[in-house]
C-alpha cells in the first residue's frame, strides 16, 4: 500500500466513535440551550480532534506501527483535547452543576492544585511505564480505559487553569505559571528517559503486525527505524508538550497583566 | 561595619585614602561598594581578556605567523573565552544588578548583604585561581567548553584543566549566591506600591535571569564535578574507556551553556529597556510584552541546548526538534526588538552616548540574532559550525549585543554611581571607535567562516583573500582596543574633574534617580510614593492613578533557602541522571548487585528519615517555647544524622578495602559521586544543626535563630528527600 492509499483507506468509521462525538456535540448544544458563541468553536474543535485521533489513519499508525504517533495521540488526549473542551465550556451550565452539593464536593477536591497536577502528570507517567503501556496495547478494553483516563485526567489537570468559572481558577502568577512549568519539567524528565533509553522499551512496535501492508513503506520509504521511532516519541513527549505548557504560561502572564489593566480601569 | 554613613571615596579620590578606608572596601557589605568591586574586577579581567584577544588577532594577522606557538595559542583562546564569559560578561551584569537593583526598588541594601560579599569574593577567588594556572605552569587549553575527551586526563596531562574546573566551580557558587540574593531582594525589599507588575524592566529581567541562573548553573557544577572526578580520581565518565560517553559532557555542558547565553543577554535587554524609553521621552511600548517575552525566552532557553550538537550525529529526530525549538526562541526575542523600535517611534530622541550604544545594540544584536537563526537550520549548521562564522555570530551577540548594552548602561548610570558626568564628546569618540572597530573585526569573519576558515586553529594557509580579510579583522581589533583606552581616559577625567551630575541628570523616572548621586550609604532619605511604573514622572506631572497597591512579601529566610534547595535539586538531578544513564553500561567489575548491602543501608536510611521526624518535633517544641525539649530533639536529629554518616563511612571503607574505587568502573564512579555528594550535604546540614544547638544552649535564642532554624530544617528535609530517591535507585533496585 502506498502512502496516499493508506491515508485514503485507513479511516475507521467505528459507530462508537461517531456516536460518542455526536453525543458530545448534542450534549453541548443542549447545555448551552442552543445559544452559540465564539466559545462553541473551541468545543467543536475539541470534538473534531477526538474524532480525528480515533478515526483517522493516525489511529491505525498509532495502534499498529509507530510508537511516536501513539505518543502524539496521547499528547492530544491529555493536553490538547481537554483544553479545547474546557475553553469551549460556557459558564452558566457549569455553575448550575456546581450548585449540586455532591458535584461541588468532587469539584472542590479535584481542583486542588496538588491533586489536579498529580492527575495530569500521573496519567502521563503511569501510562508510559513500558509494562503498563505494552499491556494496554495488547488488550482493547485496557486501551479504551487508557484513553478515557487520559481525557479525564487531562480535564482535571486543566480545570484550575481553564475552568469556565473564574473563581475556580488559580492565581495566574506565580501559582498558575509554576503549576504549568513543573508539569513541563515532569514531562521533560520522562521524555528524556524515553529518548535516551538504549534499548527498545515498547517491543510491540519493533515487529508490527502488518495489517495495512505499509511496514516496508515506513521502514524504508519514510526511513523510520524502531529506535528512531522511540526517540521521536520521547522528544514529542517533551518538546511539543512543553510548548503547550509554555503557551499556557504565556497566557497566564497575559491574564495577569490584563488583571492590572482592568483594576486600573475600575479604580476611581 | 560601623553604623556611621561614609561618603563613597570616589568623591575624594584626590585626597590620600586612609588605610581604614581601604580596609572598609574589603570588609564592606554595602551593595553599592560590592557592585563597584564587581565592576572594577571585571574591568581588570576585561583588560586581560582583551589583551588575549589582541594576541589572537596578531597571531592571525598574516598566514604562518609564529608569534604564538600552537600550544600557547590554545591556552590564549581558551583563556580569552573563559575570561570573557565567566569573569567579564556575567559578573559585569551581576555587578550592575547589584548596584542598581536595590536603588531601583527603593531598598537600602540587598536582602542578604553578607551573602553578597561572600558571592563577590568567591567569584574573585575563582578568577584569580583561573589565572594562577599561568604561573602554575600551564593554562587550560581545551576551549571554553572543554569538550571531552580532549579535556580528560588522557589528552590534557598538565593541570590547567583542573584549575579551569575548580575556578569555574567557585565562580558558579558565587553566581548562584548572587542570584538567590537578587531574588530575595526583589521579592521582599520593594518599597510600598512597587508591585511586581510595576517593576522597572531591568529589575524584572534581573529577576527572571536569576531564576535562569538557579536552573542552569547547577548543571555546570554537576558536569565540572564529574570532570574533576575523571581527572583527579581517574574515573571514566567522559572517556570511552569502560563505557563512558564524551557526548554526555556535551549534553551536560550545553544544558548549562545555552541558558548561559541568555543569562548573558537578559540583563542587557533590561538595560536597553531602561535606556531607550528615557532617551526617547516615552514610556516603553508594550510593557507586558517585553516582560512576558523575557519569561518565554528564559523557559525556551532551557530546551534548545542540542543545537550546539548538530554535528555529533544524534539522529534526525533530535535535529528536527532542536532546530524547531531554536527557531522558536527567535520569536520572543523579535517581539522585544519591535517593542524597542516602537518605543523610539515618534519619540523625542536624545542621541546621548548611552542612546547611541543602545541603538547600536539594536542594530548589531539583530544581525547576531539572524545569524543565530541560520544555525538553527540544521544543514547550514553542518556547513558552518566550528568556522569563523560561529565566532562572528557569538561576538555579534555577546560583544555587539551585551557589551554595547552594558556600555549604554555605563554611560547612563555612571553619573549615579560617581556623582559626575562622563564627557559626551569623548563618549562619542569612544562609541564610534568601538562601533566601527567592532564591525571591522567581526563582520568580515562571517565571510571567512563561509569560506571555510576553521576556528581555534593557530594559523591558516594563504588562500585568496584570507590574508587581507584577517588583516582587516586584526586592525579592527586594535581600533576596539583604542576605544577602550578612550573609555578609561573618559572615566579617569570624569572622576578627577567631571561636572557634577546632580540626582537626576537625564530626567529619568525610575527610583534610583530620586536620591543623591552617588547615593548615601543608606540609599534614600525618603523614597517617593509609587503609584505606577514611572514614579518620578508621576511625581512631576501628577499621577493619573492615585491607587496604592499592597506589596506582597514572603519570609526572606524561607524564600532564600527554598531557592537554594531548588538549585541543589537541579544539581542532584544531573548526578542522578548520570547514574541512570550509566546504569546499564557497566559490564565488568563491581555493580550495585555484587558490592552493595541494601539491608544494612536500609537501617541507616531509617535513621536519616527518622531525623526528619525529630527535626519536625524540635521545631514544634520551639514554637511552643519548650526549650529543653527542643534541645533534646535537636540533639536527637544530630545524632541520627551522625549515625547515617557513620554508616556511609563504614560502607565506603569496606568498598575501598575491596578496591572498589571511582577508577574501577562506571558503577563505582557514579555511585561514589552521587552518594558522596549527598553525604557531603548531610555533613553540611549537621554542622549547621550543631551550630544551632550550640546557640540554643546560650541565652539569646531569639527570633533570628528561630527563623534560621526554619531555613535549616527545610534544607534538612530536602537532603532526606534526595536520599529517598538515591536509595530507591541505587539500593532498592538491587532487590527488585
Amino acid at each position: 500500500m502506498s502512502g496516499a492509499e493508506f491515508l485514503r483507506l485507513a479511516w475507521d468509521w467505528r459507530p462508537s466513535v461517531i456516536a460518542g462525538c455526536c453525543a458530545l456535540l448534542l450534549g453541548y448544544a443542549g447545555a448551552a440551550r442552543f445559544r452559540f458563541g465564539a466559545r462553541s468553536c473551541f468545543w467543536a474543535a475539541g470534538v473534531l480532534a477526538i474524532f480525528f485521533v480515533l478515526a483517522s489513519p493516525l489511529d491505525a499508525l498509532a495502534d499498529h506501527y509507530l510508537f511516536s504517533v501513539h505518543m502524539a495521540k496521547h499528547i492530544l488526549f491529555v493536553l490538547i483535547v481537554p483544553a479545547l473542551l474546557l475553553m469551549g465550556l460556557p459558564a452558566p451550565p457549569v455553575r448550575r452543576a456546581v450548585r449540586m452539593r455532591a458535584i461541588a464536593r468532587i469539584e472542590r477536591f479535584l481542583s486542588q492544585p496538588v491533586v489536579a497536577w498529580a492527575a495530569g502528570v500521573g496519567a502521563m507517567v503511569v501510562w508510559h511505564i513500558p509494562a503498563v503501556f505494552n499491556r494496554a496495547l495488547a488488550s482493547e478494553p485496557l486501551h479504551i480505559i487508557e484513553h478515557l483516563s487520559l481525557l479525564v485526567c487531562g480535564t482535571i489537570y486543566w480545570w484550575p487553569i481553564l475552568s469556565p468559572l473564574p473563581e475556580a481558577r488559580m492565581k495566574p502568577v506565580p501559582q498558575g505559571a509554576a503549576y504549568l512549568f513543573t508539569a513541563c519539567l515532569a514531562c521533560t524528565a520522562i521524555g528524556i528517559a524515553v529518548t535516551f533509553a538504549p534499548g527498545l522499551l515498547y517491543p510491540a512496535y519493533a515487529h508490527p503486525e502488518d495489517i495495512y501492508g505499509i511496514s516496508t513503506l515506513i521502514r524504508n520509504g519514510w526511513g523510520i527505524s524502531p529506535h528512531m521511532d522511540q526517540q521521536i516519541g520521547g522528544i514529542l513527549m517533551w518538546a511539543p508538550a512543553c510548548l503547550v505548557y509554555l503557551t499556557g504560561i504565556m497566557a497566564m502572564f497575559a491574564r495577569w497583566y490584563s488583571e492590572e489593566v482592568n483594576a486600573a480601569l475600575e479604580a476611581p | 561595619m560601623s553604623g556611621i554613613p561614609t561618603t563613597p571615596p570616589v568623591l575624594e579620590s584626590g585626597a590620600p585614602v586612609e588605610r581604614s578606608a581601604r580596609l572598609d572596601w574589603v570588609s564592606t557589605v554595602d551593595h553599592k561598594r560590592i557592585g563597584i568591586l564587581y565592576l572594577l574586577a571585571t574591568l581588570v579581567f576585561f583588560c586581560i581578556g582583551g589583551i588575549e584577544a589582541l594576541l589572537i588577532r596578531v597571531q592571525l594577522a598574516w598566514p604562518g605567523n609564529t608569534l604564538l606557538s600552537p600550544d600557547m595559542y590554545d591556552q590564549v583562546f581558551t583563556m580569552h573565552g573563559t575570561t570573557m564569559v565567566f569573569l567579564v560578561v556575567v559578573p559585569l551584569l551581576l555587578g550592575l544588578a547589584n548596584y542598581m537593583t536595590p536603588l531601583m526598588i527603593g531598598a537600602s541594601d540587598m536582602a542578604l548583604p553578607r551573602l553578597n560579599a561572600f558571592s563577590f569574593w568567591t567569584f574573585l577567588f575563582g578568577g584569580i585561581l583561573l589565572h594562577f594556572s599561568f604561573i602554575a605552569g600551564h593554562a587550560p587549553d581545551a576551549g571554553w567548553f572543554s569538550y571531552t575527551p580532549l579535556s580528560g586526563k588522557g589528552f590534557s596531562t598538565r593541570n590547567g584543566l583542573d584549575y579551569w574546573a575548580l575556578a569555574l566551580l567557585g565562580i558558579g557558587v558565587g553566581t548562584i549566591g548572587t542570584a538567590i540574593n537578587l531574588i530575595a531582594t526583589i521579592f521582599n525589599l520593594r518599597t510600598e506600591g512597587l508591585t511586581i507588575r510595576r517593576l522597572p524592566l531591568f529589575v524584572w529581567m534581573v529577576l527572571v535571569n536569576s531564576f535562569l541562573i538557579i536552573f542552569a548553573l547547577p548543571a555546570l557544577n554537576a558536569s565540572l564535578v564529574m570532570l574533576l572526578v575523571d581527572r583527579l580520581l581517574n574515573a571514566h565518565f567522559f572517556t570511552q574507556i569502560g563505557g563512558g560517553s564524551p557526548v554526555l559532557w556535551q549534553h551536560y555542558f550545553w544544558a548549562f551553556g545555552h541558558p548561559e547565553v541568555y543569562i548573558m543577554v537578559l540583563p542587557a535587554f533590561g538595560i536597553i529597556s531602561e535606556v531607550i524609553p528615557v532617551f526617547s521621552r516615552k514610556p516603553i511600548f508594550g510593557y507586558p510584552f517585553v516582560a512576558a517575552s523575557t519569561v518565554a525566552i528564559g523557559l525556551l532557553s532551557l530546551g534548545v541546548w542540542a543545537h550546539h550538537m548538530f554535528v555529533v550525529g544524534l539522529g534526525h529526530a533530535w535535529e528536527y526538534a532542536f532546530g524547531a525549538s531554536s527557531l522558536l526562541i527567535a520569536v520572543p526575542t523579535g517581539v522585544k526588538i519591535f517593542n524597542w523600535i516602537a518605543t523610539m517611534w515618534g519619540g523625542a530622541i536624545r542621541l546621548t552616548t548611552s542612546m547611541l550604544f543602545a541603538i547600536a545594540f539594536l542594530f548589531t544584536f539583530t544581525i547576531g540574532g539572524l545569524t543565530g537563526v541560520t544555525f538553527a537550520t540544521v544543514p547550514i549548521d553542518w556547513q558552518v559550525t566550528d568556522t569563523y562564522y560561529v565566532v562572528a555570530h557569538m561576538h555579534y551577540v555577546l560583544f555587539g549585543g551585551t557589551l554595547f548594552a552594558v556600555m549604554a548602561g555605563l554611560y547612563y548610570w555612571f553619573p549615579k554611581m560617581s556623582g559626575r558626568m562622563l564627557s559626551e564628546s569623548m563618549g562619542k569618540l569612544h562609541f564610534w571607535l568601538m562601533f566601527i572597530g567592532f564591525h571591522m573585526t567581526f563582520f568580515i569573519q562571517h565571510i571567512l567562516g563561509l569560506d571555510g576558515m576553521p576556528r581555534r586553529v593557530y594559523t591558516y594557509p594563504a588562500l585568496p583573500g584570507w590574508t587581507a580579510m584577517n588583516m582587516i579583522s586584526t586592525m579592527g581589533a586594535f581600533v576596539i582596543g583604542i576605544s577602550i583606552l578612550v573609555l578609561l581616559a573618559n572615566i579617569a577625567a570624569s572622576l578627577r574633574a567631571g561636572p557634577h551630575a546632580g540626582p537626576n541628570p537625564w530626567n529619568a523616572w525610575t527610583l534610583e534617580w530620586a536620591t543623591s548621586s552617588p547615593p548615601a550609604e543608606h540609599n534614600f532619605e525618603t523614597v517617593p510614593p509609587v503609584h505606577g511604573r514611572r514614579p518620578l514622572w508621576d511625581l512631576a506631572h501628577g499621577s493619573d492613578s492615585a491607587r496604592s497597591e499592597p506589596v506582597s512579601r514572603v519570609d526572606t529566610m524561607k524564600l532564600t533557602i527554598a531557592v537554594f534547595v531548588l538549585s541543589e535539586a537541579v544539581f542532584f538531578a544531573f548526578l542522578i541522571a548520570a547514574y541512570m544513564y550509566y546504569y546499564g553500561a557497566t559490564v565488568t567489575g563491581p555493580t550495585a548487585r555484587n558490592s552493595l548491602d541494601p539491608g544494612r543501608t536500609l537501617i541507616f536510611t531509617i535513621c536519616l528519615l527518622a531525623s526528619s521526624g525529630t527535626m519536625w518535633l524540635a521545631e514544634r517544641r520551639l514554637a511552643r517555647a519548650r526549650h529543653k525539649s527542643f534541645r533534646l530533639w535537636l540533639g536527637a536529629t544530630i545524632l541520627l544524622g551522625a549515625v547515617f554518616i557513620f554508616g556511609q563511612s563504614l560502607e565506603y571503607a569496606e568498598l575501598i578495602a575491596k578496591s572498589v574505587t571511582p577508577a574501577r568502573n562506571l558503577f563505582a564512579a557514579t555511585f561514589f559521586t552521587l552518594t558522596g555528594f549527598h553525604g557531603l550535604h548531610v555533613l553540611c546540614g549537621l554542622i549547621a544543626l550543631a551550630s544551632l544547638l550550640f546557640l540554643a544552649f546560650g541565652r539569646s535564642f531569639g527570633q533570628k535563630q528561630i527563623s534560621g532554624l526554619g531555613a535549616i530544617s527545610i534544607y534538612w528535609h530536602f537532603v532526606d528527600a534526595v536520599w529517598i530517591v538515591i536509595f530507591s535507585l541505587v539500593y532498592l533496585k538491587v532487590w527488585l
